[in-house]
Parts: C-alpha cells; structure tokens; sequence
C-alpha cells in the first residue's frame, strides 16, 4: 500500500496531542486501567503500541470494542492519518512510526531483537514534538530490566532520565537509555556494541575496574571525568556503575554543568586542569592503584606457585641424571653381551648350516614334531610320502592327510611320547615297505620335546625276501602242467610237466600258448587293481580237457597257470548226467505206466466185485458153506485189490502233482486228523502230544497227505498198546528244524528201517495190522519232493519214532 | 417211475448198473445203448424220451464227451440231463465232465454198495 493512499480521516488542521502508550504482552491491564480512566469524549490521540507475538493473530481490538462501546478503537494500517478522540491498536508482526501525522507502517525483520515501543516513541517525539504525552509501561525482552519512564517534553526525557546503557559482563551492551550518543562512540569499522569500544580509550580500563569493583563489593560506584566538547567547552561527567542483578550492570552518564545540549555527538576526553581535576585524578589513581594491588597479589601468588614448581623440576633433573648414568652402565654391559651372542650365534649358523645340509642331503624321509604332533622339521626326503610345503611348520600333523604317513603314525608317536621309547615297525605305504622309527626329540638338556620319524625304504630287501620264497616255491617237480605268464600274457616260465604234456600232444615248445585260456586278456586287463584273485578255467587241447586254476600274483606281475587234466573226469560226469537223464525218463515213464496200469485195473476188478457182490446176494442160498467162503474171499481179495490200486493212484498223483507252497500250520492239522481218528474209532484211549505252532512252509495238501499217513500209522500201531502215546513236535538239528512224530506201540527191528519207505514192502502181518505198505513210500515221495529228507528209528515191542524235515 | 438210458461200451459195467438202478427203484424203465452211436440212434428213434442219461466217459468210437456234445445240438434232446459216469475219481475229469454241460458226474465205485448207494441219490436228484 502506497503512502498516498490514505485510509481513514484526512490529516487534522489543527495540532492536537498525540498519547503513545507501550506494554508488554501482559500488559493488558494497565491499558484497562487507562481506560477506565479515560472521559468519553476526549481531544486527543491515544496509540497503543504492544509487544505481540507475531505468529498469532491479537484478539485485542475485539477484547476491547466489546468492554469499552462508547470510544473508537481503530486498527493501525498505513497511511491513516490520526485524528483525536480515536484510540490506535498496533497489529503484530509490524512497526510503526508516525511521520508528517499519519502512521507508517515497516515489516519487522525476524533476525533481531525488537523495540517496537522505543521504536515508534522515538519516531512520535521526532514527528509532534510538541504535543506528543505519554505513559509508558515497557517491559522489554529482558524481562531484568524494568524501570518506567515518565514522559512529558522532550526536556524532561533529558533530565530525568539521564543517558545509561545496561550491560553484561562482557561489556556488550543492552540496552540504551537516554541521549547516550553524547557519550559513546562507534569506531571506525565493523558495529559493535561492546561498551569498552564505544567509550573513549582512557576511561576502559577505570570503567572495568568500576565494574569489578562493583562486582566484588556489590554496591555502586561512580567515576567522575571532566570532558570538553567540540568548542572547548569543559563539562563534568559523572558515570555510574551499579550492579542490577548478577551479570547485568547498568552504567549512568550524567552531567554536573555544561553547555545546554542539542549538539547531537560529543566525544569525552579527559584534561587534566585545576585542582578539581587534580582531585579527580588521585581519585582515580586511588582506583588504579586498588587495581594494581589486586593484580600483584595475584602475580605474588602465582610466582610462589612458579617457584615451587621449579624446585620440583630441578629434583627431578637430578634423578633423571642419575639415571641417565645407569643406563650408560648397562649399555656397556650390553654391547659385551652382544658381542658374545654375536660369535654364539655365527656358531649357531655354522652347525644350523652343517645341519640344514645335512638334512636336505640325506634322502632318509624324516620329519621332526614337537608334542603335540607340529610339524618343527622334515627332509625334503619327506615329500615322497607327504607334499610338506614349508608353511606347513607350525601345523598339527593331525590336520594332513596322516595316513600318507603310514598306519598308526599317531598312536606311534603318542606312545613314544608317553613312554620315552622309540617304536620301530614295517610298514607299507603305496606299496613300498618301509621300516618306520619314531624316536623321543630330547634337548640338550634331556627334555622329550617332540618326536623324531624316520622312514627307511626296504621295499627291494622285502621284495628280494619274498622273491627268494616264492622262488623256493617254486613248481619244479609238478608232475601237471605249470605256466607263468607276465601281465601282458607272455609266458615267462613252464615246467618239465608242461612241456611233457605238449610232447604228448605233438606239440612242442613253440605251442605253450596253448595253456592259455582264451579270455585271459581280459582278466589281466584290471589285473593290478586286485591284490591277490585266483581263477579257474577250463580249456581244450585236441582231445583233452584241463582244467586251470590261474593264480594272479600282482607283487611280482605274473600269473601262474596250474594244468590238471580232467578229461576222464569230464567224460565220466557227462556219462553220469546222460544217465541220470534217462532214469528220469525212465522214472516218468513208469509213473505214467502205474497210472494208466492202475486205472485200467480198476475195470475189471469192478466186474468181479459187483459180480461177486450180486451172487454173495443173490444167490448165497443156493451155495453150500465152503461155497460162501469161497465167496466170501474172493469179496475181500476184490476189496484189498481196490485199495492197493488206491493207493498206487495217490502215490503217482504225488510224484507228479506240482508243488505249490503256502504257510501251513501243521499243530492244527495234526490235532484235525487225530479228532478224525478219534472219531472213526471211537473205543480207543489215545493220549496225543502235539507241540503248539508247528508252521511250515510246504503245499498243504501234500502235508495232510503226509500227516494223515503217519498218524493214521501210529494210530493203528499202537492198537494193541496200554497207555498209547502219540508225539508230534520238532527240535534243532545243526540249524535245521527235525519234525519228529513219535509212538510207543509195535515198533520195529531197526535193521529194518530203510525198507520201511519202500512200496508195498510191510513190517508187519497183514493179519496183525491191515495195510496196503504204500502209505510210507508216498509220505517219503513227498517229503523228497519238498527237497527235505526222512528217517525212521525203532526197536520191537518200544514203538516208533519217525524224523523228517523239510527243505 | 424213472425211464433211464445207459450208455457204456462194456456190457458188465451196463448189467451192473442196470442191477444198482432196479435195486434203487423196482419199476425203473431201464434203457441201454452200448456206444455213443447207438445211444444217439436209440435216442433219435423216437422210442422214447428218458428221464435222466447216464453216459460212460472212456468209450471206444465216440467217446463220452462227444456223445454229450452230440445231444445239447439236437434241439429235441438238449434238455436232458446227462450224467457222466467213470471209473476215474480223479478231479480233473470231474471238472472236465461239468464244462463239457454235463448235469452230473458218478464215480463208478468198486464196492457196489458204495455205487447204489450213489445211483439212489442220482435218482432222487433228478425225478422223473
């Protein structure tokens, strides 16, 4: 907004006073009471100028209007011109200054402190000098310092209330009061606010001393100084120093006489004329020289410290002296030693230079560990069994592959060490012998401090050795054939048999080969990986068959051949087997006879039994008594006809039924069949033992078969025995389980036992005990057929025991 | 009353089971043919339909399953029941005789007790 644009009434002809008011943000009462006792209507202006935060917006104009109706509260803005009766409110965050009787209005730079009332009083006083009246209540930001100034003309300003600045203890100034220009100067150079700079040069050091005074003794002081102004002029100056809290000084300039004011810069200076100067200079030597007292009784005590101190240092001069001596002594000590541990140690690397020769000529593997197993030393040598670098000094022995260092090498080396013994032994590392010494490592001064290994190679002493046996063993004198050949199947030896035997053939020494099986290249092909193999050929010489057993013998890279010659054997094993080819066919035949040989029997023995049956019935009156035993007989002869045809049925249809094998519990069959028995011959007192879980592996039906005969057998053998007794339950033979079913009846001769198995070959009288004598001929077929075997034991009179086991 | 037809290539297996049919039942119309031939003729004459066929398996000439295989194609004769008779007790001819269409199979037993015995039941399983 422009100063022309007026806003508000227009500028007052006639001059009317102007109140300007200032107070602290809190000073909201003390306006109250101004207006409480301000009449309604009044001739002149009242601004009221505040300390406002500037981030808020003041509620002040509405606070006011509402309590106070009857005046006129107006906002400040730029350009009104102000005019009587009416009260003027400064917004925050602005400054105002009164110029020609309308308000400016300048934005407040943030970076600073502010004196808005200071500000704009000093501006009012310049502008309506002669009609500006106002009560003051200022609080300034610091909030020490409160003093309230009454304002009536610019004169009284001056007279009561003199020029005076406050200050801090660092002489900067804070605040100005009064025409302080007349007394302080800004020199030349950068602003500053530092009272000392501002005052002139002679007065500095009094005024620190009135405030160092007045900072020890609490109370005021005045300095008084005579000052002549620009037209040599003199006036006396009397300043005073009080101390308003701690800190915070407040410095009075006033004059006794002078020149009226209104020059605007005046500078001090001291001039020293009549006695009243003469009476202001002791005076103020007086202060000097309080001043300088203070100050060397400070400088005494700090001399005395300094006097001490050197004391203190000349004592320990002297002990670094003394020292400084001994140590000379010892140096010479010193270079005595050394050239003593010199020459010792020129010796040292004489014999560690006679040693490490020694070492590294010598082509024994040897290597050196403290105690607990660190490699200290090796031979070159070494690296032949183990690829020692020398970074690996220092390193566990533990932590290398250890076994390229034999067997044992550990439990060796702890063993020399626990019991101070050396341990030698013959080893074998990728197939060289060595003899390996672990020895104590003793110190001069016979401390075990490690382990000392050595390898000696006797690979070609034991390689001699076992050459020199195994050519002891040698096959000379073999009376069959004996070749060996290299691995690369070359014959390097063959003994007088072999060549016999190629004389005998019409061969000679040219055809050797001959032994050679035809595959024995691809046996040796990974000959070396194996230690030791034997194997057995068997090769054809025109009309003979050897048999070989190859021996591979890796150690000396041959292989032996030994000949035998089995021709015969052959012929005869294969004569054997044609043999055996034909019984089976043979076999098979004749059960294929006793099937059909059986089956067509049955025919006409049915004739003859129904017939014989149809006359026994029909006819049986008109025969006589020996005709119906005649008869009679000719029934029974039928009936035994038609069992053994039975029987000799079941026995083909078990040789030639397939085996098909399940789980079979053999304790519930057997205790089924003897119910059966029991049953059918209900008279019989029969005490039956039958183990409990008797199961098998066999086909079932098969079994029954088996199980039915053999009990049926001991049932009917022990007809004629008290207490009969039948056992059935298995023991352990050679890891085999035996089934075992045994009777305390008939028994009989053991001479006898094999023919037992044979078909219809029977022990006993048909008219002691019935029987067709195939039961135990199909029980052996079936146990041979379940691979197992079966055996019979008895005596006459003691009963029968039966063993067999199964496959 | 039963009227039965036996078919059998030997006359002493035929009286002996025309004996066990008439034990078994007094006023049995018994019938015979003797081979597979001479049933079939018999049968295809018309001299009337049996009750029940008992049919020998081990024949000379056409032998028993033949025979069988003969009757179930003739329409007329198709739906009677035919029992195969034989001297074998074995179970593979017992199971050959049952996919041959066979009603029945008998077991020619020795011990003619046994046989009547097994006659009777076969009449009471298949009335007339």
């Amino acid at each position: 907004m422009g100063p022309d644009m007026t806003m508000g009434d227009k500028k007052p002809d006639n001059p009317f006073p102007i109140v300007g008011i200032g107070a602290s943000a809190g000073g909201l009462h003390s306006l109250e009471c101004f207006l409480e006792a301000l009449p309604k209507n009044f001739d002149f202006a009242v601004v009221f100028i505040q300390h406002l935060s500037p981030a808020h917006k003041s509620l002040m104009p509405e606070i006011l209007r509402s309590k106070w109706r009857d005046h006129e509260f107006i906002e400040i803005e730029d350009g009104i011109h102000l005019v009587p009766g009416r009260i003027y409110l400064c917004p925050p965050a602005i400054e105002v200054r009164i110029r020609e009787g309308a308000f400016r209005i300048i934005a407040r730079p943030d970076e600073h402190i502010h004196f808005p009332i200071d500000e704009f009083l000093v501006s009012l006083a310049e502008d309506a000098a002669e009609r500006t009246a106002g009560p003051i209540r200022q609080q300034p930001a610091l909030d020490e310092l409160q003093s309230v100034i009454q304002l009536s003309q610019e004169t009284l300003l001056e007279e009561y209330a003199p020029a005076a600045v406050t200050i801090d203890q660092n002489y900067n100034i804070l605040y100005h009061n009064g025409p302080t220009k007349r007394y302080l100067n800004q020199p030349r150079g950068a602003p500053t606010r530092n009272l000392l700079e501002l005052i002139p040069e002679n007065l500095r050091s009094r005024i620190r001393g009135a405030i160092y005074k007045v900072t020890m003794e609490a109370g005021p002081f005045s300095i008084r100084t005579s000052s002549g102004g620009d037209e040599g002029q003199k006036r006396q100056v009397s300043i005073r120093v009080s101390k308003i809290k701690d800190n915070l000084f407040l410095i009075v300039f006033s004059e006794k006489e002078g020149p009226p004011s209104g020059a605007s810069s005046e500078y001090l200076e001291t001039v020293c004329v009549e006695e009243t100067a003469v009476r202001q200079l002791e005076i103020e030597l007086s202060a000097t020289r309080q001043e300088l007292q203070t100050t060397i009784e400070q400088l005494k005590s700090l001399n005395e410290e300094l006097q001490s101190s050197n004391e203190e240092l000349q004592a320990a001069n002297e002990e670094l002296e003394t020292s400084r001596e001994e140590l000379q002594s010892l140096n010479e000590e010193l270079i005595t030693v050394n050239a003593q541990l010199q020459s010792k140690v020129e010796e040292q690397e004489e014999t560690n230079n006679d040693l490490n020769n020694f070492l590294s000529s010598t082509n024994i593997p040897t290597i050196f560990l403290d105690h607990r197993f660190r490699v200290k030393r090796y031979t070159p040598a070494i690296t032949k069994l183990i690829k020692l670098i020398p970074a690996d000094v220092g390193r566990q022995i533990i932590d290398m592959s250890q076994e390229l260092l034999g067997p044992d090498f550990i439990a060796d080396a702890q063993s020399v060490l626990e019991n101070l013994v050396g341990v030698k032994k013959e080893i074998m590392i990728n197939s060289d012998w060595y003899v390996r010494t672990a020895l104590p490592y003793r110190t001069h001064d016979n401390r075990i401090e490690g382990v000392v290994v050595t390898y000696n190679n006797v690979t070609e002493l034991k390689r001699a050795e076992e050459r020199s046996s195994y050519l002891a063993s040698f096959p000379q004198l073999n009376s069959n054939p004996v070749v060996e050949i290299d691995s690369s199947g070359k014959v390097t030896f063959c003994n007088p048999a072999a060549m016999e035997t190629l004389e005998s053939l019409g061969m000679d020494k040219g055809d050797v080969d001959a032994f050679l099986p035809p595959d024995l290249t691809a046996a040796l092909r990974d000959w070396d990986k194996r230690n030791e193999t034997t194997l057995y050929r068997e090769i054809i010489i025109k009309d003979r068959v050897y048999g070989e057993t190859i021996q591979l013998v890796p150690l000396f890279d041959v292989a032996r051949i030994y000949a035998n010659n089995i021709t015969e054997r052959k012929k005869s094993e294969e004569s054997v087997q044609q043999r055996t080819a034909e019984l089976e066919r043979v076999n098979r035949e004749l059960e294929s006879f006793i099937y059909s040989a059986s089956h067509d029997l049955r025919a006409p023995l049915r004739t003859i039994s129904g017939f014989a049956d149809i006359v026994a019935k029909r006819y049986a009156g008109q025969l006589d008594e020996k005709g119906s035993d005649y008869l009679l007989r000719i029934c029974k002869g039928t009936a035994r006809m038609s069992r053994i045809i039975d029987d000799l049925l079941h026995l083909s249809k078990v040789s030639r039924q397939e085996i098909q094998r399940k789980s079979v519990d053999l304790t519930e069959m057997a205790s089924s069949i003897i119910a059966d028995l029991r049953e059918a011959d209900p008279g019989r007192q029969v005490e039956a033992v039958i183990q409990k879980g008797l199961v098998v592996h066999a086909d079932p039906g098969l079994m029954e078969v088996t199980l039915s005969n053999l009990l049926g057998n001991a049932w009917k053998f022990t007809s004629k025995t008290e207490n009969a007794r039948i056992e059935f339950g298995t023991f352990e033979q050679d890891g085999k389980t035996v089934f075992f079913l045994r009777d305390n009846g008939a028994g009989f001769e053991q001479k006898y036992a094999e023919r037992m198995f044979w078909p219809f070959h029977r022990l006993h009288i048909a008219s002691d005990f019935d029987g067709t004598g195939i039961g135990l001929a199909i029980v052996e077929r079936v146990i041979h057929r379940h691979g197992g075997k079966i055996w019979a034991e008895g005596e006459a009179g003691k009963g029968t025991t039966i063993r067999f086991k199964l496959d | 009353m039963h009227t039965v037809l036996i078919v059998d290539d030997d006359p002493d297996d035929i009286e002996l089971a025309t004996i066990a049919l008439e034990a078994a039942e007094p006023d049995i119309n018994v019938r015979s043919a003797l081979g597979g031939s001479a049933a079939l003729a018999l049968l295809r004459d018309g001299g009337g339909r049996p009750d029940l066929i008992l049919l020998d398996m081990k024949m000379l000439g056409m032998n028993g399953f033949e025979t069988l295989r003969e009757i179930r194609a003739d329409l007329h004769l198709r739906d009677i029941p035919v029992v195969i008779v034989t001297s074998s007790d074995l179970e593979s001819d017992r199971k050959a005789a049952d996919s041959a269409g066979a009603n029945s199979f008998l077991h020619k037993a020795v011990n003619m007790e046994q046989f009547s015995r097994d006659i009777k039941s076969l009449l009471e399983r298949y009335p007339g």
